[in-house]
Order: C-alpha cells, then structure tokens, then sequence
C-alpha cells in the first residue's frame, strides 16, 4: 500500500468518503498543474482547497500532510491518480446497513470503533429502515447477519399474544 | 233395273232419226243447186215432190217415234208395276220370315232359361247338399276345439296352480334373503357412517387445530407488525444519530459473541 493511501486511509473510513476525497485530490492538484507553470506551493494548495472542498473534507484536506501533494507534475499526475484508485479498489469493504443516516462524527467514530475492534479498514455503509434498533452486515462469507428490532421480536414471536390470552 | 235399258234404247233411236234427217235435208240441198241450174222446172218438181216425200218419211219417223216412246212409256210403267209387286212381295217374305226367326230365337232364349234356372236350381241344391256337409264339418271341428280349449283350460289351470305356488315359495325365500341382505346392508352401512362420521370428525378436528394455529399465527404476525411498525415509528424519532451508532455497535458485538465476526 502507498505511503499515499496509508495517509488518506488514516482519516476516511467508508468507501464513498474515500472516492470522493481521491477525486477531490485529483482535481485539486489538476487546477493547480495546469494552471501554475511551477511546482504549487502550499499557501496556494489551501487556496485552492478552499475553493473545490466544504465540511468535513475541508478541515481533512487541510490537515492532510505535505506528502499528499509531492512529488506530482503534469506527467506524473495521471499515473499516480491511476495508482491511487486502483490501490483503493484493493482495501477490503465491510458492508454495513444502517436505519438512518448517521451525523459525519458519528461515522467517524463508528469506523474507528469498527477499525479497532474489528480490524475492519473500510465500510460500505447503506440506508435500510427496515434494520432499526441495531443493524445489519454482510460478513466476509458473503453471510448477511441483522439484528434489529425486527430480529428481536421475530425470535419472541408469539409471546406478545400469549400475554393477551393471558388476560382474556 | 229393267226400265234404264229401254229408255237408253229410246234415246238411241231419236238420235240416230235426227242424224238421217240432217243428212237427208243436206242431200236435198245438193241435189236442188244441181237441178235448179240444169232444169229448173224438173228441180222444182223435185223439190216438191222430195218435200213431201220427206215430210212423209219425217211423219212417219214421228208417228213410229211416238210409237216407240208410248210403248216405252208403257213398259216402263209396266216394270215398274211389276217391281212394285216384287218388292211388296219380298217384304212379305221378309216379314215372314222374320217372324219365324223371332218365334224361334224367343223359343230357344226360353228353352236357354229354362235350362239356365234348372242348372241353377241343381247348382243351388248341390250348393246347400256341400254347405250342409261342411257346416257339419264344421259342427264337429267345433266340437273338437271346444274339447281341446277345456283341455288346454284344464291343463293351463293346473299349470298356473302349480307354477303359483312354486312362485310363491320361491317369493317368500327371495323375501327372506332380501331381508337377509338389506338387515346386513343396513348394518354395513351404519358401520361405514359412524367410521366415516369418526374419520370425518378427527379430520375436522385436526383441521380445526391446524386453523386456530394458523390463525394464531396470523394473529401473532399482525400483532408483531403492528408493535415493530410503531416502535420503529417511535425510536426513528425519539433516538439520535449517536444513539443508532451505539446500537449498531451492540449488533456487532452480539454477532461477535455468536462467533460471526
């Protein structure tokens, strides 16, 4: 893996947070190739990010390293691009189903979690309101496991009309 | 028939005056160019004398002709007469002879009727001598019906009697056996109805059974739809962002302590 997925991986932990941040990337350095004849320098990087990036990429994009940004010209561009999204394709993905659409910290922090605990490097995370109260995954052996309110009461099926039978 | 002839005859005769008058008077006229040119006193004496020579023999030809007609006149009457009585007589015999002939046919039709009525008088009695025998025939095949219809009475009654009495026993054995049969039909049948009404009430039973579980199962399932629709309802509203994020960290904790993960 290169030293430049490593760097980007550190802080994006789902799979369209990485593509999004690689484009990004790309055509930020493609702006400022293209339009500078000389190597960029940084206070003109930021500009530019400034300008291509909002939320939370910004603040990451600003944060990033100078190793994200060297070492690249107009012919190197492409292929380090190339090198960089076929590297990405690479990285395991862990697909999670979520009731809702989490707020970016809570994401971050979910990933973190799941990074740490479950050496999980990456997450497809999906919107199913079926999987409320918990959530779903689709395992390594292609195995789908869910449990959510609907689990729950599906493995007490039954109780709640004994109860009222209970009483009748 | 006799009378054409002679008048033909008659006819024949004037002709043949009135040719030898022209042919004299044509003679006389010859001879007189001749005489008055040679010697007219000669010829006049002539004339004179042939004149009255001529009228003689003209009042001769006259008187014979008149002589002629008055005796053809006269014989033709007389034929005629005569004709007359020929045929009075011929009709005379006619009638004659047709009386006999109608004498003798009426005397044979009578003697044919005569005959005719006697043949039919012997026809008729050999008639009623054949009837007589054949009504007598008749009496006796009669006779012999009636004898062999109270035979066959008879025989027929002694055939009935016995074929009803066999009939009767043969009925009253059927009966028996109907009876027989239609006693262990019915219990068959009421066997095969209180099987069929125990099988048919187990199945209903059974039946009953797997309904009310199904049923409860519906039950349970609207139930459990009803409560999952509202508490899912309820915690998309009441729980925040953090909250999902911890509960789905709790799911992947209880795959991780079923070995899943």
């Amino acid at each position: 893996m290169s030293e430049r997925l490593t760097l980007l991986l550190a802080t994006t932990y789902t799979v369209n947070d990485l593509h999004r941040r690689i484009a990004l990337w790309r055509s930020i350095v493609e702006k400022v190739i293209y339009t500078e004849e000389s190597v960029p320098e940084v206070g003109e990087l930021k500009r530019v990010i400034a300008e291509q990036a909002t939320g939370i990429d910004l603040e990451l994009l600003l944060a990033w390293p100078e190793e994200m940004w060297r070492g690249l010209n107009s012919q190197s561009l492409i292929a380090e691009a190339a090198k960089l999204t076929a590297e990405a394709a690479t990285v395991p993905v862990t697909v999670l189903y979520l009731p809702v659409s989490l707020e970016a910290k809570d994401v971050s922090e979910l990933a973190q979690w799941c990074r740490t605990e479950y050496r999980i490097p990456l997450l497809d995370i999906r919107i199913n309101p079926q999987v409320i109260g918990g959530c779903g995954v689709v395992l390594g052996n292609a195995t789908y496991y869910e449990q959510s309110l609907h689990t729950l009461l599906s493995q007490r099926s039954g109780e709640i009309t004994k109860i009222i039978n209970s009483y009748v | 028939m006799n009378t054409l002839p002679f008048f033909e005859l008659m006819i024949g005769i004037l002709f043949g005056l009135v040719v030898a008058m022209i042919i004299l008077l044509l003679l006389q006229v010859r001879s007189n160019r001749h005489i008055s040119q040679l010697t007219f006193p000669a010829y006049e004496y002539v004339i004179k004398r042939t004149e009255h020579e001529a009228d003689e023999i003209i009042k001769k030809a006259q008187a014979e002709a008149r002589s002629i007609i008055t005796a053809a006149e006269t014989e033709a009457r007389t034929q005629a007469a005569r004709h007359v009585v020929e045929i009075k007589e011929a009709e005379a015999m006619y009638a004659t002879e047709l009386k006999q002939y109608y004498a003798e046919a009426a005397s044979a039709i009578t003697k044919n009727q005569t005959e005719g009525i006697a043949t039919i008088q012997a026809l008729q009695n050999d008639i009623a001598v054949a009837i007589k025998s054949q009504e007598s025939n008749l009496r006796t095949a009669a006779d012999r019906a009636k004898t062999a219809w109270d035979h066959i009475t008879t025989q027929l009654a002694a055939v009935a009697q016995t074929q009803t009495e066999a009939i009767t026993t043969d009925l009253q054995t059927l009966s028996k056996d109907l009876v027989n049969s239609v006693n262990s039909a019915k219990a068959a049948h009421a066997q095969a109805i209180s099987d069929q009404i125990s099988a048919s009430m187990s199945r209903i039973e059974s039946e009953l059974v797997a309904y009310q579980k199904g049923r409860q199962a519906v039950l349970d399932e609207h139930i459990e739809k009803l409560v999952e629709s509202v508490t899912a309802e309820v915690l998309h509203h009441s729980l925040t962002s953090a909250d999902h994020a911890a509960l789905a960290r709790a799911s992947l904790n209880s795959a991780r302590a079923k070995h899943l993960i």
